[in-house]
């Protein structure tokens, strides 16, 4: 009987909230109504305040993410200015229509084309040595994919800081509108990201990421938008590069560096930690409540044996000013024909057997070698001082003491400081008296 | 068993109870003005779409992309607002108001489509080389692809990628209204060719007795291949078609067998060579459309011949030219193609004209008419005139 029971209440409840079409317990409005509702509210959201908004947006999985900014006007047209590689980097700006309609839930629609925007979503083919390849590197672009990238956007959510999340309705790739003061000029908005992305030396194309524990991580190609981040230092757990490097897509912003969606890093030991978005800081680093991201430290970029500097003449400073115009101006005076410096660079080169640290002193066309050591006593302190001279340098020692004593003041303790937190490619030498020099990374 | 004896009735009470009495209250969906907000960046284009498309034929001509209206595997992108709005008006200049001229707005009120949908870009399909230029559903939507390579300037590839596309799918949507004559299908049959039609020449196919490649794939893309390529195509070119249709062609090949990827090399004219008479030189193909997308007949040196006069002044020359003489290739398909295609128009006119009461011919005349003297600008002017 017991059995029999069971399904006679199941059956008669469901008989009784059958085709029961009040639902005001749950909602006060219809489904139809409450997408209405949702729609109104976010064409309102999307043109208040001048209806100016960057668009952060991605593709395919072999490209990084593209900011534009769109500005929403309540009159169904939307003006799109971009400047991005597809558009052959310039900015231009094109008006077309949008929507947000009642689709698959509430949609924002892009629905005629424009040039800047919809070229992403074309089926044509990806031209040039952009065209996606396979691991052999053979052409892989098939006619109807193209860049694969939406326009037609679940609106998602949003929330009070400005921030709306989209969703590609037939990709499904992520993609944030970022609210903009109307006061905000499209064109400077944009230039302002292209000059942080000139930050990225490709000079230095290895960053560090150090989370809070102390732990570092080698992120490389951040510039590229699709940097490869493994563990290089992990409280003396020796870290594996080939099976603990992640690799994701991200876009440069003005706030920061966007990751497509939330990545998850590992650590040494396998355990792992999630970023989503780095913001830019006031002392130029990159960072989120798990991590910070800086470039290599100026002893990290002095040891490079494959790079150049050159010392900047224009930069020198105090003693070492001094130094140098008595230097110069002693050089000429012995011999017009020859003339004062043509360039100071430190390099390495080969000596004895070994490849050393080389300061080259080019006195017109004579070029005077001094291999030096560079002693850090930590990432930013560094002493200066001869290791052996060229026969040509010992001489103008001898005849212009002028010259040796710029040299002589070069050779001492040194702060040696970045221009930017990311990028080391001009490093100032200062030293304790005050005299500084910088030299540039060639 | 005695679990579901009881279920069961439990389940008919369930039924009978279920929305017994109901009253239909007021409608769930939000009320939409069909107005057009004078304040929208389209106002103009979008009220004179509503007064000459909407109110007269009842069609909503939908410019606006919605990727829902389309097939979803693939990747298509919208039109840009300037060409829907142009190709919105030739649509209306050179389609609807032509049918309107030649029997009133009531013919295609009544089997015109219900929605005319652009689409900016191809639809690719990479498995077979092939890209879609329209669809016809159920006869009430026409969908038209390329509308952002428009090119007001060229007849030729107005017609090529919309307006013919517009007849050809119109004329699916009138014979699937009243079927055509079951004769047209007996006509090729055996003939058609759905899996390589794209890789043949239409001097080939022509010879076949199919007006288009297309026309080649089925018998009901053959008959709509017949009507929109009789009223788009001037004299010229459906003279130098049914030229194409009365010559032999050949592959070039020693067996003549076809072979799909030479099918750019089907010539119908071939040199011999002196010192072996068996070794041929074979030149003048075909091209369906070259970059003026007209048809035309490819000589020896590349170049393009797009009326019999020109093709025939040509061959003149070149037997004159060539010390042994020029040669026809052999027609060896035992099908007079000329013959064909004109039997097929001919089943197409009296279709129009017993099923339809239309005059094929008198159309024709309307629609190459309205080809040669359409004005962009005053037509455009008649949306900036909207108040």
């Amino acid at each position: 009987m017991k059995k029999i029971y069971i399904p006679f209440l199941a059956a008669a409840a469901l008989s009784f909230s059958a085709c029961n079409s009040d639902d005001s317990g749950i909602f006060d409005s219809s489904a139809a109504e409450r997408l209405e509702q949702s729609r109104n509210e976010y064409k309102d959201l999307l043109t208040a305040d001048g209806g100016l908004w960057a668009l952060e947006y991605f593709t395919n999985d072999e490209e990084p993410g593209y900011v534009m900014v769109m500005q929403f006007g309540n009159n169904g047209a939307v003006e799109v200015s971009a400047d991005h590689k597809w558009i052959g980097n310039k900015f231009q700006q094109e008006t077309s229509l949008w929507d947000v309609i009642s689709d698959n839930g509430t949609v924002l629609t892009f629905n005629t084309y424009n040039t800047l925007f919809h070229i992403f979503s074309t089926p044509e083919n990806i031209v040039g040595s952009d065209a996606p390849k396979n691991e052999y590197g053979e052409d892989i672009n098939e006619l109807g994919y193209g860049h694969e990238g939406d326009y037609e956007f679940l609106l998602m959510s949003h929330d009070t800081e400005g921030n709306v999340r989209l969703v590609g309705k037939k990709h499904g790739k992520e993609a944030w509108l970022r609210k903009l003061d109307s006061s905000v000029d499209p064109k400077d908005y944009l230039d302002a990201i292209k000059a942080k992305r000139a930050i990225f030396s490709s000079k230095f194309p290895d960053f560090v990421l150090t989370e809070h524990s102390g732990a570092t991580y080698t992120v490389n190609n951040l510039a590229t938008g699709i940097p490869t981040i493994f563990p290089r230092d992990f409280n003396g757990v020796e870290a594996d590069p080939v099976t603990q490097t992640v690799s994701a897509h991200g876009v440069l912003t003005d706030k920061g560096f966007r990751f497509r969606e939330p990545l998850e890093i590992k650590r040494a030991d396998d355990s792992t930690f999630e970023i989503e978005e780095l913001l830019w800081q006031e002392d130029g680093s990159l960072s989120c409540r798990a991590a910070t991201i800086t470039g290599p430290t100026p002893k990290d970029a002095l040891v490079r044996t494959t790079l150049s500097w050159t010392l900047d003449p224009e930069s020198l400073t105090g003693s070492l000013a001094e130094a140098y115009k008595k230097a110069n101006d002693a050089l000429v005076a012995y011999s017009a024909s020859t003339g004062g410096y043509s360039s100071i660079t430190l390099s390495y080169a080969s000596f004895m057997g070994a490849i050393t640290p080389v300061m080259t002193f080019n006195v017109g066309k004579r070029v005077c070698r001094d291999y030096v050591t560079l002693d850090f006593a930590s990432d930013e302190d560094l002493t200066l001082s001869i290791l052996s001279s060229t026969d040509a340098s010992k001489r103008y020692d001898e005849l212009v003491p002028e010259y040796k004593a710029f040299k002589d003041a070069l050779m001492q303790s040194f702060k040696v400081s970045k221009a930017s937190v990311l990028d080391p490619s001009q490093l100032t030498f200062t030293a304790a008296d005050g005299g500084s020099v910088t030299f540039n990374v060639k | 068993m005695k679990l579901r004896n009881i279920f069961l009735p439990a389940l008919a009470a369930l039924s009978l109870v279920g929305c017994s009495d109901e009253k239909l209250g007021p409608t769930i969906f939000p009320e939409v003005s069909d107005s057009v907000d004078p304040n929208s960046y389209s106002y103009k284009f979008d009220t004179w779409v509503n007064q000459n498309f909407r109110d007269i034929y009842n069609l909503e001509f939908k410019y606006k992309m919605e990727d829902v209206e389309a097939d979803m595997n693939y990747n298509l992108v919208p039109a840009t607002y300037a060409n829907a709005r142009d190709l919105c008006l030739l649509t209306h200049y050179l389609w609807f108001e032509a049918y309107a001229e030649h029997c009133g707005q009531d013919f295609l009120k009544s089997y015109g489509p219900r929605i005319l949908h652009l689409i900016g870009s191809p639809a690719y399909n990479p498995n077979t080389g092939t890209e879609i230029l329209g669809l016809a559903e159920g006869g009430l939507k026409v969908t038209l692809y390329k509308v952002n390579e428009m090119q007001l300037t060229n007849i030729n590839q107005l017609n090529e990628y919309y307006f013919r596309t517009m007849h050809h799918e119109f004329g699916h949507i009138l014979h699937q209204t009243r079927s055509y004559p079951t004769e047209f299908n007996l006509l090729s049959t055996g003939r058609y060719d759905q899996s390589s039609w794209q890789s043949k020449a239409i001097g080939y196919v022509a010879s076949q007795g199919f007006i288009t490649p297309y026309a080649s794939s089925e018998n009901r893309e053959d008959f709509a291949e017949t009507i929109a390529n009789y009223l788009t195509r001037t004299d010229d070119q459906m003279e130098l078609i049914l030229w194409m249709a009365s010559k032999g062609w050949s592959t070039g090949k020693e067996d003549d067998k076809l072979n799909v990827d030479d099918a750019e090399y089907f010539s119908y004219y071939y040199i011999p060579d002196s010192s072996n008479p068996e070794n041929r030189k074979y030149f003048l193909s075909s091209n369906e459309h070259d970059e003026t997308y007209r048809v035309c007949l490819i000589g020896e040196k590349g170049e393009r011949f797009y009326t019999v006069a020109e093709v025939e002044a040509y061959l003149e020359k070149m037997n004159s030219e060539k010390s042994g003489g020029i040669f026809a290739v052999e027609d060896k398909d035992t099908i007079d193609g000329r013959e064909m295609i004109l039997q097929k128009q001919n089943i197409a006119r009296n279709w129009f004209k017993d099923t339809w009461q239309l005059d094929f011919d008198e159309l024709r005349k309307i629609v190459q008419r309205r080809q040669q003297d359409f004005d962009i600008e005053a037509l455009r002017a008649e949306i900036e005139n909207v108040q």
